[in-house]
């Protein structure tokens, strides 16, 4: 009997933790279309798969009218569960209690399963919704955002870390998400700022909503901050489960291969279709991806930031691979500030997480103009020749056609160590487009001549004829092989079965400096 | 040198910076720059027409398409009182080694056309106004 009364007591005292904020309060949260932190991580993980840790924990505050408040659960679920069945550790901010505001004792729970999933080597998931630091318990509250980013950085490139914005993210708690790997936002539910609308109101005088400053639009098509925008919270867990399937555990595996859905030896015939000989002609490179990958596999990420580099997840004979592509519909496919710092620290992330890099190339430069200029675009610019050469996983590049100047060496050229360059028939390899080329060859001949026009003309041909084609770098073994379009798919998979178990490592250094 | 007076206008305040002139006999006089700084009351946000795709509410009346990036025009498809509809080629700017479909934001009617085949444009420049 003794037994039964204590676990009748342990019931009763759980259920009213699970309760969270209580029934009001959750009313408020339902009513806002947001789902509460145990709806969210129930619909998230496999069903029945929760394992809560740490539910009792209490703070230890007295002051400010802390030492008789009722904290229940003090504002965060925290545990472990499994997403097609594969181990994850997590955490969901509850709103319902003091807004989800961040403690010591919140941000304890937090760091325990952190540092279950770093020593476990499996990825850490956080479901943020709440109002900031607990002002209540002064310092405490910041030291506990310290420790979470100090983890978040420590774990970074060993376990894949997730972050979704499910409500107010303001302050120092943005920094956790922004250490971690990807951000989800929901529209119009989502708001991350450093400082909120009200406090730019009375320091600067600017006006400007919270929606505009920190809403899901405005990270993911301004900022970069945020690399998915979903319409509601279903669709962030539903994209997060979807994405982790093309990762793997931590940095010392690979993504998982699944069964193949496609034929490895499919033509690509098609892409002759979307592609046009005639270079000037801009197309969506969208299109060219999903022609080549695995059907309905890519997952595109930062669909919106920069559209003119697209970057994400797809499979190539099941095999997980990261798409790095500049995009000839936007910016004619340029590089600029923007482009760069996408696609760098995508092409970081697949580097630590053994991820194949797949680039498709149609560049003509680098944007030019004094905002590129005097942003910075040198140092920006430098990140993605860093990442590339940095990058010790199989890397193939394809060369659809445009790869001018310093863009070409950018965009996973040889140079940068490709293991296996490919180019179509149709491209154009060379130091500068023929139009500027031949102003700057033959002005002389051309100012010289009475038909300027017709004789400049001539020359631009002539120096297309002559250097705007792939045999001068296939010559010089820049490019590995020359191959008809129909046989791309082929030749990808092809190449990344050859070099499935490259193994090469960087020097020890403490850790190189990459230009930021 | 120059010193900041505050200036109030019809209720309004007004920082501004008044510089005095130093006549010289051998140049002609040059007015000093005046510069006015908003009050901060009154300072509002002050950015460039963002785009915002979609999941905010397009300014229904009319918009401003502006260069994407420098370049010359090689071809304009619209001519003024046209009614076109979003995601329709207004122009063909020619950029970056590409002919580049400059694009209605939102579908309207041509109010004005600001540019002719041959210009040069740099990024932001106006070139269409619709409504």
């Amino acid at each position: 009997m003794e037994i039964e009364k204590s676990e009748a007591k342990l019931t009763a005292i759980r259920e009213k933790i699970e309760l969270g904020g209580g029934q009001l309060r959750i009313d408020r949260q339902h009513k806002k279309g947001k789902m509460t932190a145990r709806e969210r991580i129930n619909y998230l993980l496999d069903q029945d798969s929760f394992n809560e840790l740490n539910p009792f924990i209490k703070n230890r505050s007295t002051t400010l009218g802390m030492s008789d408040k009722q904290v229940p659960g003090e504002g965060v679920v925290a545990g472990y569960g499994t997403i097609n069945q594969r181990l994850v550790y997590l955490y969901a901010q509850d709103f319902t209690v003091m807004g989800g505001s961040v403690g010591e004792a919140h941000a304890q729970k937090i760091q325990v399963v952190m540092d279950l999933a770093l020593a476990n080597r499996a990825p850490l998931i956080g479901l943020n919704d709440s109002g900031g630091a607990r002002i209540n318990e002064g310092i405490d509250a910041l030291n506990g955002y310290g420790e979470i980013f100090y983890r978040n950085t420590k774990a970074s490139g060993i376990i894949p870390q997730i972050s979704a914005i499910l409500g107010p993210c303001a302050g120092g708690a943005v920094y956790s998400p922004a250490i971690t790997d990807f951000i989800f936002m929901v529209d119009q539910t989502s708001k991350m700022f450093i400082t909120g609308p009200e406090v730019i109101k009375s320091v600067t005088g600017e006006t400007v909503s919270g929606e505009e400053l920190g809403g899901a639009a405005t990270h993911n098509q301004l900022s970069g901050v945020a690399h998915f925008r979903e319409k509601d919270e279903k669709s962030v867990l539903d994209k997060i489960r979807l994405l982790l399937s093309y990762l793997p555990d931590n940095c010392q595996e690979k993504p998982d291969q699944i069964q193949l859905k496609d034929q490895a030896g499919r033509s690509t015939e098609k892409l002759k279709e979307i592609v046009k000989a005639n270079s000037k002609q801009a197309y969506d490179v969208k299109k060219v991806i999903e022609i080549i990958v695995d059907k309905n596999s890519f997952l595109e990420v930062q669909a919106e930031f920069a559209p003119n580099a697209v970057i994400g997840f797809a499979r190539l004979n099941g095999r997980s691979i990261g798409i790095v592509a500049n995009q000839p519909k936007y910016l004619a496919g340029c590089l600029n500030i923007n482009a760069s710092t996408k696609l760098a620290r995508f092409i970081r992330f697949l580097d630590s997480f053994n991820i194949p890099i797949i680039s498709l190339v149609d560049v003509p430069g680098y944007l030019p103009g004094t905002e590129q200029e005097l942003g910075g675009v040198i140092r920006h610019g430098a990140k993605v020749l860093y990442a590339y050469s940095e990058a010790t996983v199989p890397k193939i590049t394809l060369i659809m056609r445009k790869a001018y100047g310093g863009a070409y060496i950018a965009m996973g050229s040889r140079s940068v160590r490709a293991d296996l360059v490919y180019a179509w028939p149709i491209a154009e390899i060379a130091v500068m487009g023929p139009e500027g080329a031949a102003n700057i060859i033959y002005r002389k001949e051309i100012a010289s001549v009475e038909n300027s026009a017709e004789v400049r003309q001539q020359k631009i041909a002539e120096y297309k004829d002559k250097f705007a084609n792939p045999y001068l770098a296939a010559e010089r073994g820049m490019v590995n092989d020359i191959i008809k379009i129909a046989a791309t798919r082929a030749k990808l998979i092809n190449g990344l079965e050859i070099l499935v178990n490259k193994n090469l490592h960087n020097n020890q250094q403490r850790h190189g400096n990459i230009p930021l | 040198m120059a010193k900041n007076y505050r200036v109030e206008i019809s209720g309004e305040e007004f920082i501004v910076k008044i510089e005095e002139i130093k006549q010289n006999n051998n140049e002609a006089t040059k007015i000093a720059p005046v510069q006015t700084i908003e009050s901060g009351q009154n300072r509002v946000i002050n950015k460039k027409k963002q785009t915002f795709t979609s999941g905010k509410s397009v300014d229904k009346s009319g918009s401003s398409i502006v260069a994407p990036m420098p370049g010359s025009i090689l071809e304009i498809k619209a001519n003024v009182g046209d009614k076109v509809a979003a995601g329709e080629a207004l122009i063909i700017l020619e950029a970056m080694k590409m002919e580049n479909e400059v694009t209605a934001d939102q579908g309207g009617i041509i109010k004005a056309v600001k540019v002719a085949v041959g210009d040069s444009v740099e990024a932001d420049d106006l070139l269409i106004e619709l409504e």
